[in-house]
């Protein structure tokens, strides 16, 4: 039964978490936002992966596996990250032309419908 | 911990498969596997919303604001709650209590089908709105550059992650019914143990959604 008090153990430590991830996006933390959420939901991830999915008894490959699987993770999105940050603005989508065709703002009407699928030649 | 060799009918046919605990191994490492590429699948789509989100910091923030922010984090506890029953369940089989481990999983397929049934409450709000991916984005409360990139993110985010939970779903009821009619115990129940793991992997991608889609 010793095992049935760590998984709740955990839960509670999970649903603490979530809690405190709700509190948090009501409070005006600016751009420490999205840094909490993302690192209590990192602390979540780590708790489910460790002690649910049986980590903490399997040491070698399975963590080799997901540990890499983290790191390309982190590649990909650090260096899209990285690139976009350096673009110049008028390169960004949408682009140098202007905004066009946005609901409510130059038309009225019904809603707009979606073009026609078309083919390609 | 390593679980004791087991009589289980499975004839070893190499020697690094010759006893139980090298086949839980096995099975485990290629779980893992599979599971990685899953988070690689994810990560694709959060890699998406982070650009997207670094373009159009503004609308992305206030997004959350044209969101039913009760029914996410709703939905984020039936999951949280839906996985510990399953490591519970893991736990019950282990120890040999193999209805105990049945009925738990049962009752995380009810949590399961009550997620997908709060995910189509907000998704027909979401079409009622005109809050539709693509080039159908037609919502006139949050028509700003940008928004309908929001909502095609959320829109393809959340449904890859809800056919994920079907999925999960479907795998959940299986390995009830398959524990229900005695397969697994608690010399055998690496299956229980790989299924339990996809369903956590649905948690925790769900864990990184909320609080990007719902919170920030």
């Amino acid at each position: 039964m010793r095992g049935g008090v760590r998984v709740l153990a955990v839960g509670a430590v999970l649903l603490a978490l979530a809690t405190l991830s709700f509190g948090l996006s009501r409070l005006p933390l600016g751009a420490w936002a999205v840094p909490a959420a993302l690192g209590i939901a990192l602390c979540k991830a780590v708790l489910i992966a460790f002690f649910f999915m049986h980590l903490a008894e399997r040491p070698g490959g399975p963590r080799l596996v997901i540990g890499t699987a983290g790191v390309f993770v982190g590649i990909l999105v650090g260096l899209v990250l990285a690139e976009a940050a350096a673009r110049a603005w008028p390169t960004l989508p949408p682009g140098p032309f202007p905004v066009s065709r946005l609901p409510g703002t130059e038309r009225s009407g019904p809603p707009r419908a979606a073009p026609p699928w078309l083919p390609l030649p | 911990m390593r679980h004791e060799a087991s009589p289980r009918p499975v004839e070893p046919r190499a020697l690094h498969f010759g006893d139980e605990a090298s086949r839980q191994d096995a099975a485990h490492l290629g779980m893992w596997i599979f599971l990685a590429t899953e988070v690689l699948l994810f990560s694709v789509l959060f890699t998406a919303y982070a650009l997207y989100r670094l373009t159009y910091p503004g609308v992305f923030q206030q997004a959350p604001a044209h969101m039913d922010v009760f029914l996410g984090t709703l939905n984020t506890f039936v999951l949280v709650v839906s996985s510990i029953l399953v490591a519970l369940a893991v736990d019950a089989i282990r120890n040999g209590r193999d209805f105990a481990a049945a009925a738990l999983l049962a009752l995380s397929v009810l949590l399961g089908i009550a997620f997908l049934f709060i995910k189509a409450a907000e998704y027909t709000k979401h079409v009622h709105d005109g809050a539709l991916p693509g080039a159908w984005y037609a919502y006139e409360a949050f028509a700003l550059p940008g928004a309908n990139l929001y909502f095609t993110l959320y829109w393809v985010m959340t449904g890859v992650h809800a056919v994920h939970v079907l999925v999960g779903v479907g795998v959940l009821v299986t390995l009830a019914l398959r524990t229900l009619a005695g397969e697994f115990g608690a010399r055998f129940h690496t299956p229980v143990e790989l299924g339990g793991m996809y369903w956590h992997l649905v948690d925790v991608v769900w864990l990184f959604l909320w609080p990007l889609l719902y919170l920030t």
